[in-house]
């Protein structure tokens, strides 16, 4: 114990002092900082129907609320895109000094959509924290609004504005631009390929009920890499570069020239862009499709031989399909068909027997804008009474298989009498061009039927109660068509003992799992099984070390690896410290172990000859015939000592 | 261990792979040629040349569903109802949801001049209400899956220390046994050890040998179908449903 001088305490104490000062210091720094509240917006500068993001930061504040948008909400609808804490806790520790920092801030994240145009303000947005009211500062934005313009004119189309489920319609977004000032023929786009116009539609991804072709496969065909066309929403491209990311799809929208008179009522050639998508309504109800939104920079003039562009905005208001129920009542013949179907009927053989089954097909074939074969169902055959009472239906409704735009039935049916034919069958479909349902005609179909031989249902055999046992009746049915499709011959063998010894090996192999992972799991965590694992091959590893020593020409080297890998395997095996060994201990250990009494006079004699080599005393040893006795040694030691005892 | 995994599952692959494997070339164009022959059939004779070809196809021990129904319909034609029978039954082990095999199955036991009442179906195909809705090899594999899915889920649980996963085991194990025991149930009219049919008229024995009294009132005749009690050398003793036991030659039984 040593006594302290007075210089080194004064000193210990004056660092405590500076270190209490620097800890007081910083927790008083931002408990003196007041909470605040900061805004920001994405942008000053918007387009109608745009939206901004919008920033609150509460700082200073461990458990901060949320903020009040109440008095935003009056001018932008608020939709709130969650909030993130960016709290910060810092610890420096230099010379021995610790010092903290911790910064509290947390930010939440809104997108407004502006309700008006013009110079709008953000009023400022309050919070309570820790008691007390903030107040927020004041954002202007500008949202520009369309102007009155002949320069592009925007407007949708619908191919029909009533439909009926599953009759599909098609919906256009048309862009109409003004051909450029100085050549009428160029595309007005072709200058705007750095910055293409923005369209916003929004049928890309439609509302649940309608029923659109796969996103990709619909703007695959109008992507196009000259830039030249129109960016879609947010539908995006990879660039394929790692640091590029993804980049606005381009998409070639051009449909040629229509002329229309611009607002000095002379009439202008405008190059057309069509998006055109086609929908099929699955639910009943009011779809609206629209406002479609072009905007971006176009060009208006040309001033010293340079284009004057113009930054502008133009919207078409949204337009509603009415998706209705088919009306009620339906005929009895109705078979779910909406449109235009063409249904033909056939049958085969047209020659067989009474009783033998024949395959009436109904094939309905759908025609342009016409309702899914989905809905088709297999007409009631029994409702037509000649067929009911000519023929047995076996099949009374068949499931249909849709082949391209044909559904095609196959009912089973079985003549009763000789001499009898398919009469015409009559099916209704409703028409949604006149509301009406629409009787459709298939052709009569004339068959050969002849007579059947008859089973005559004989006595009953045998010695049969006496009450009713006797439930043989003569009929005069015969029976369906053989299988003809060679595909249904399958092997249908079952393997029993393949079978078994599958789920055997499964379990055999679930049980030696069960066996070896916890095994394997814990010996992997058994140090000291896993020492004496290792045990040889670092031993060897060590021998080989020795070999390369004494072929470099270090010769004390190559006896201290010798030693060492003798040492080495006598401690893994044994768990000992082999720095800690001696070669009384390792004789004590070769005695525990079993090692015959030569193997370890062998040892013996070997460490003690390193180690007279090593220490200067004694018989000098060879170290090339020391190492290869080591080896031999340790061969020959290895398995007794991994033994464990 | 983890070379030892996909070395397994390979085994097991191949395995599994092998149970599927078939050679159909062969049995394809018997399978036409039977259909050929039945379309221009015009006697029994004919009909029973196309039967002939295709038992033919089940010679080596193949089964399938379609081969024994249009086996069915080949007898039915040639007349001989209770081969019909015999075939449309063991079609119906392959086919259990065939609407056309049902319907013909019934027009075959309506014609078939010695069919006997049937007994109404056992109770417990009530209880195991699914057996009518899945085929016998269907089954069969059902349980086997289920059983190794046992001892993957065993596995799991003890490997995982997921005891929740006992749960399974049992629900599976459950599932097994019911499917267990009705394919146990169904195995004899599988292996065709149960049910038979007499396929021309003959007169049921007391005993074996023609000396021995008539066991019914009334010869037993084409289409009606026994249960096999025991074989002799050229006789089976059967239960015919409703009516007792007797000897048949085995020369009027088909199975």
């Amino acid at each position: 114990m040593t006594r302290s001088s007075p210089s080194r305490i004064f000193r210990h104490g004056i660092a405590g002092l500076v270190m209490l000062a620097i800890w007081l210091g910083t927790g008083l720094s931002w408990a003196a900082d007041e909470p605040e509240i900061q805004v920001a917006i994405s942008a000053d500068e918007i387009f109608v129907g745009d939206s901004v993001d919008f920033h609150v930061e509460i700082r200073n504040s461990k458990n901060p609320s949320a903020p009040d948008m109440s008095a935003v909400k009056a001018e932008f609808e608020v939709v709130a895109n969650g909030d993130e804490s960016r709290n910060q806790s810092s610890t420096f520790i230099i010379n021995g000094r610790v010092t903290q920092q911790s910064v509290f801030s947390h930010v939440y994240h809104f997108r407004l959509i502006p309700k008006t145009a013009g110079k709008l303000t953000i009023p400022a947005v309050t919070a309570t924290v820790d008691g007390k009211m903030l107040s927020g500062n004041e954002v202007a934005l500008r949202v520009i609004e369309p102007e009155k313009q002949d320069l592009v004119l925007v407007e949708i189309e619908i191919s029909h504005a009533k439909v009926y489920p599953t009759q599909p319609f098609t919906v256009t977004a048309r862009v109409l631009v003004r051909p450029l000032p100085n050549d009428g023929d160029l595309n007005p786009l072709s200058p705007l390929r750095r910055r293409p116009p923005h369209l916003q539609v929004n049928w890309v991804d439609p509302e649940s009920g309608l029923k659109v072709e796969e996103k990709t496969r619909w703007l695959q065909p109008l992507l196009t890499n000259d830039g030249i066309g129109f960016t879609l929403n947010d539908v995006a491209i990879r660039t394929g570069s790692f640091f590029d990311g993804d980049r606005s799809a381009v998409l070639a929208l051009s449909k040629g020239r229509e002329v229309r008179d611009g607002l000095d009522d002379k009439p202008i050639r405008y190059f057309v862009y069509e998006l055109s998508r086609t929908i099929t309504p699955e639910k009943t109800g009011d779809y609206s499709f629209g406002p479609i939104i072009v905007k971006g920079t176009f060009v208006s003039g040309v001033e010293q031989r340079e284009y004057v562009a113009r930054r502008l905005v133009a919207i078409a208001p949204a337009t509603t399909v009415e998706v209705r129920e088919v009306p009620s009542p339906r005929p009895p013949t109705f078979c779910g068909g909406i449109g235009k179907y063409q249904v033909t009927a056939a049958a085969s053989p047209t020659t067989l027997r009474v009783g033998d089954p024949l395959t009436l097909m109904l094939d309905f074939e759908r025609g342009a804008q016409s309702g899914s074969l989905e809905l088709i169902s297999a007409p009631d055959l029994s409702k037509n009474t000649q067929l009911a009472a000519d023929f047995d239906l076996i099949d009374k409704n068949p499931t249909g298989r849709i082949e391209g735009s044909v559904k095609k039935f196959a009912y089973a049916i079985r003549p009763k009498r000789p001499d009898v034919s398919i009469p015409a069958l009559s099916i209704s479909t409703f028409d949604p061009q006149t509301e009406e349902f629409v009787e459709t005609g298939t052709s009569a179909i004339p068959l050969e039927v002849s007579e059947s031989g008859r089973v005559t249902g004989g006595d009953l055999v045998g010695s049969m109660p006496s009450t009713g046992s006797n439930t043989i009746k003569t009929r005069a049915e015969g029976i369906s068509q053989n299988i003809i499709d060679p595909s249904e011959l399958r092997d249908e063998r079952l393997s029993l003992i393949a079978w078994s010894e599958a789920v055997l090996a499964i379990w055999a192999m679930a049980g030696l799992l069960m066996l070896i992972v916890p095994l394997y799991g814990r010996k992997s965590s058994d140090f000291v099984w896993q020492r004496r694992q290792q045990a040889r091959r670092s031993a060897q590893r060590k021998l080989t070390e020795a070999r390369t020593s004494l072929a470099e020409g270090r010769s004390d080297e190559a006896l201290g690896q010798a030693r060492s890998a003798i040492i080495g395997l006598v401690a893994d095996t044994q768990n000992r410290i082999a720095e800690g060994l001696t070669t009384v201990d390792v004789a004590q250990i070769l005695s525990t172990a079993a090692v015959p009494v030569e193997d370890r006079s062998d040892v013996l004699q070997l460490l003690e000859s390193i180690e007279s080599a090593e220490y200067g005393g004694g018989r000098s040893a060879d170290p090339a015939a020391a190492i290869e006795t080591a080896t031999t040694l340790i061969a020959r030691i290895s398995p007794l000592l991994e033994r464990g005892f | 261990m983890s070379k030892a995994f996909p070395i397994c599952l390979l085994l097991l692959g191949s395995l599994l792979a092998n149970l599927f494997a078939s050679d159909s070339g062969v049995r394809e164009r018997s399978f036409v040629r039977a259909l050929e022959l039945f379309d221009s059939a015009q006697s029994p004779d004919d009909y029973r040349e196309s039967a002939k070809v295709l038992e033919s196809i089940l010679a080596d021990g193949y089964r399938s569903g379609a081969v024994y129904y249009n086996l069915g319909n080949a007898y039915y034609r040639a007349g001989e109802y209770g081969r019909a029978i015999l075939n449309y039954r063991k079609a119906k082990l392959f086919r259990p949801r065939d609407p056309y095999l049902a319907a013909n199955l019934a027009q075959a036991l309506i014609s078939a001049p010695g069919h006997l009442t049937e007994s109404p179906a056992p109770w417990w195909t009530h209880v195991l209400f699914w057996t009518e809705w899945l085929s016998y090899p269907t089954k069969v594999k059902v349980v086997f899956v289920e059983l190794a899915l046992v001892a993957i889920s065993i596995a799991s649980a003890v490997l995982l220390r997921r005891p929740r996963l006992n749960f399974v085991t049992g629900g599976l194990l459950i599932i097994s046994l019911a499917m267990g025991i009705d394919v146990a149930l169904g195995y004899a009219d599988f292996m065709g050890s149960r049910r038979a049919v007499i396929t021309g008229e003959t007169i049921a024995r007391k005993g074996i040998g023609t000396s021995y009294e008539a066991a019914f009132d009334q010869p037993l005749r084409d289409g009606a179908e026994f249960q096999v009690l025991s074989e002799a050398s050229d006789w089976t003793f059967g239960h015919f449903e409703n009516i007792g036991d007797g000897w048949i030659r085995n020369e009027f039984v088909a199975r």
